[in-house]
């Protein structure tokens, strides 16, 4: 299986200049240092003219020799305007303050006012955390997933599923991706509650309609999902504590303004009300689930992000029978900035889900273990040129392996149906005006 | 590429197995390419028209044959039986602004042609040993139109959409070779969103979901043999469960900042008229008649309330 995806995402203005010059760098928040993805610059002269900072918050602007005045501007933050006398190729870094006038009035789209106009994809919806945190949801655990199905074109697969179908695809269709790798499950306690804790969580991009060039691999639709980096000013903790579940956020700086940790984690407790009835008192139903991630800048030109994510659910049934699930993925990325302009992400993946059942009241007990896993590497390189035309190429190759059932007893193992093993691989091109 | 070094099997037109291939080298390779295009043209800074086209294929396909998802649900690779899936989406939006871009207002419209879609064929046994026996393949269609109105700032904040679609299937072998509703197909589906700062400190939000039942395959009649009742199904996916629809409603309160410290409770009720919404509708034997077949009709949740105290420091 070999692709050649190409998107072509044609458009708005042709300028050349006859001397030009680049300026570029990372734009970040203040108080905790996170990156701000999709973060758009433009000259105050023309709001029109400009880029957006990618993934990992960086953006790179041409224009011609001259003054200017830089406007650098985010959903729920304050505009900051730069002035600048280009006569030479600069660094920028800018740090962004938070809207303390706005806190509580929320604003729940996109980067820029205008975007959904002004950008040449559709069916494209960005959530914004602050939003997923207003709303009510079923056992007051806030949800990524049901929070996406009440958007025009995504369906819920049935009561308080996180199965969701998108433009009459099925649940199988959407390509589900936490920090890059791909979640094959992504439903905790029978699908009342999603995989994706939402404190750990600072970016959720839904592709409903055509997806960039660089994700492949399901023909409906795309969740994009990015893990917090870590607070990289100051410690920090927050969670919750519900009926049924609860949680705890750890973050904090490694090394001041370079580096950062995170590590998330929840687990329900319904079963403990089990406890206390007789006739379920031997029953389990639970999960847990853990979010790690830390990241590490070498240079002003090197970063390393490791990410991590693992979950389980266990039901058991009067000691008789067991069932336990789950995903576990882990995220190794590396960045390189080659010269202003180019920009490189090497990302280096694993991702498993697998299913035990254990059969533990005859005479003979035996479990039966089935299992799809995923190593994957991608390349991509990302080049802004002259006119702001942003280029990407890149390269995906991903070996699968799925094994549909293994059966354990106490003599022996055998395989219930073949396993199999498959290599995807694609080549890609994009880019974007 | 599928890879060797396990069993790939060679069916006839009956779907029995008439040889079987073991090599360590590929079983089959297949190439595809995926042009993927958006165009937009932009009026003004307030509106705008876009339209775009994607391919997409997929490689790992999830067979499942019930109304609900399962932590059990098979994935299967390619083979060389089970080709990639290929799904064609053309679409078409436009796009304003009002008042200062207070309120997004949005269209799209999509209609989608799949490929080398796969479903258990009637009767079929989910745990043979050999699953691309029991699978047939055929045709998928979906298209819609979206309709989506955004308040983005003020006390009160949120959206209304509304999707009108249908999603189809045609697989040989199933429903005489006709389309099909699929599974998922929804006609009609709105949301409707809503946060209201009260105070400072108090907000309140709202939801309200209301959806066509999915199509789903009932029996149309029973026999007996031997003494056993076994239902007789004829159209797959020919009826529809209940609409569903439900309201829900969360309050936060914000307590006092503390330098290094703030909390707030949510509280939340689910399903707040309590409707019984049908998540599964199965048939039994009418007890007092067994010539009589009763719809039971299972819900889950009715005013689920749930609290919860967040903090931060």
């Amino acid at each position: 299986m070999r692709y050649l995806l190409f998107t072509f995402l044609l458009f708005t203005n042709f300028s050349l200049f006859a001397q030009s010059f680049t300026i570029s760098g990372f734009i970040t928040d203040k108080k905790s240092g996170e990156t701000l993805i999709g973060a758009t610059v433009t000259t105050k002269s023309n709001r029109q003219h400009g880029v957006s900072a990618n993934t990992y918050g960086y953006y790179s602007l041409t224009l011609a020799k001259g003054s200017y005045e830089l406007l650098f501007s985010y959903v729920g933050y304050k505009e900051q305007i730069i002035s600048i006398d280009l006569t030479e190729s600069k660094k920028l870094n800018v740090i962004m303050n938070e809207n303390s006038l706005q806190l509580n009035e929320i604003v729940i789209s996109a980067t820029r006012d205008n975007n959904r106009i002004t950008q040449s994809q559709m069916g494209v919806e960005k959530l914004n955390i602050i939003t997923i945190n207003k709303l009510p949801v079923i056992f007051g655990e806030k949800d990524i997933l049901k929070t996406l199905q009440l958007l025009p074109g995504v369906k819920s697969a049935g009561e308080g599923q996180s199965g969701f179908t998108v433009r009459g695809g099925s649940i199988d269709q959407n390509l589900i991706l936490l920090d890059d790798a791909p979640v094959y499950n992504a439903s905790h306690l029978l699908g009342f509650f999603s995989t994706f804790n939402a404190d750990a969580i600072k970016d959720v991009t839904l592709y409903k309609g055509t997806a960039p060039a660089q994700f492949g691999g399901r023909i409906s639709s795309v969740v994009d999902i990015k893990m917090k980096d870590g607070n990289n000013q100051t410690f920090g903790a927050d969670g919750s504590i519900g009926l049924i579940s609860s949680k705890l956020n750890i973050e904090g700086p490694i090394q001041k303004g370079k580096s950062s940790f995170l590590i998330s984690g929840r687990r329900t407790y319904a079963d403990l009300f089990l406890k206390l009835s007789d006739q379920f008192k031997n029953n389990q139903l639970y999960f847990y689930d853990l979010n790690t991630k830390f990241n590490y800048r070498f240079s002003d030109k090197d970063q390393v992000f490791v990410s991590g994510y693992f979950g389980r659910d266990v039901l058991g049934l009067n000691n008789r029978f067991a069932i336990d699930w789950g995903n576990s993925t882990a995220t190794i990325r590396y960045n390189h900035l080659f010269n202003d302009k180019l920009f490189s992400n090497t990302s280096f993946i694993y991702s498993n889900y697998d299913y035990n059942i254990n059969l533990t009241n005859n005479a003979n007990p035996f479990s039966i273990l089935s299992r799809v896993r995923d190593w994957n590497l991608k390349q991509e390189m990302q080049y802004f040129s002259n006119n702001n035309n942003e280029w990407k190429i890149g390269l995906n190759v991903i070996h699968h392996t799925v094994i549909p059932g293994e059966i354990t007893d106490a003599v022996s193992t055998e395989n219930l149906s073949d396993v199999r093993n498959g290599l995807e691989s694609a080549l890609y091109a994009s880019n974007e005006r | 590429m599928v890879l060797g070094g396990s069993n790939y099997y060679i069916l006839d037109n009956f779907k029995n197995i008439i040889d079987t291939i073991n090599q360590t080298s590929p079983v089959k390779n297949y190439i595809n390419i995926e042009p993927r295009l958006s165009m937009n043209y932009i009026f003004d800074n307030n509106n705008s028209l876009k339209i775009s086209y994607s391919r997409n294929t997929q490689n790992l396909h999830l067979i499942n044959n019930s109304v609900t998802t399962s932590p059990t649900d098979k994935w299967v690779m390619n083979t060389n039986i089970i080709k990639p899936e290929i799904g064609d989406q053309v679409s078409l939006g436009y796009f304003r602004n009002f008042k200062d871009n207070t309120f997004e207002f949005s269209v799209e419209t999509y209609y989608k042609w799949m490929q080398n879609q796969i479903d258990y064929k009637d009767a079929a046994d989910e745990r043979n040993r050999v699953i691309e026996t029991q699978l047939l393949y055929g045709k998928g269609r979906a298209y819609g139109v979206e309709l989506l109105l955004k308040k983005n700032k003020g006390k009160l904040t949120g959206w209304i959409g509304y999707t009108l679609s249908r999603t189809e299937k045609q697989i040989d072998g199933v429903n005489k070779d006709q389309w099909y509703p699929a599974r998922q197909d929804r006609t009609h589906d709105i949301s409707i969103v809503a946060m209201y700062d009260i105070s400072k400190r108090l907000n309140v939000s709202a939801i309200w979901v209301y959806q066509t039942g999915n199509a789903v395959t009932f029996p149309s009649g029973k026999y007996e043999i031997a003494g056993q009742t076994t239902w007789l199904y004829t159209d797959r996916n020919g009826y529809r469960m209940p609409d569903y629809h439900r309201l829900d409603l969360g309050l936060t309160y914000k307590f006092k900042e503390k330098k290094h410290f703030n909390s707030e409770l949510s509280f939340s009720l689910y399903n707040v008229y309590g409707r019984e919404n049908a998540y599964l509708i199965s048939f039994e034997q009418s007890s007092s008649d067994p010539s009589k077949t009763v719809a039971m009709q299972t819900s889950l949740f009715r005013w689920v309330p749930s609290i919860s105290w967040n903090f931060k420091f």
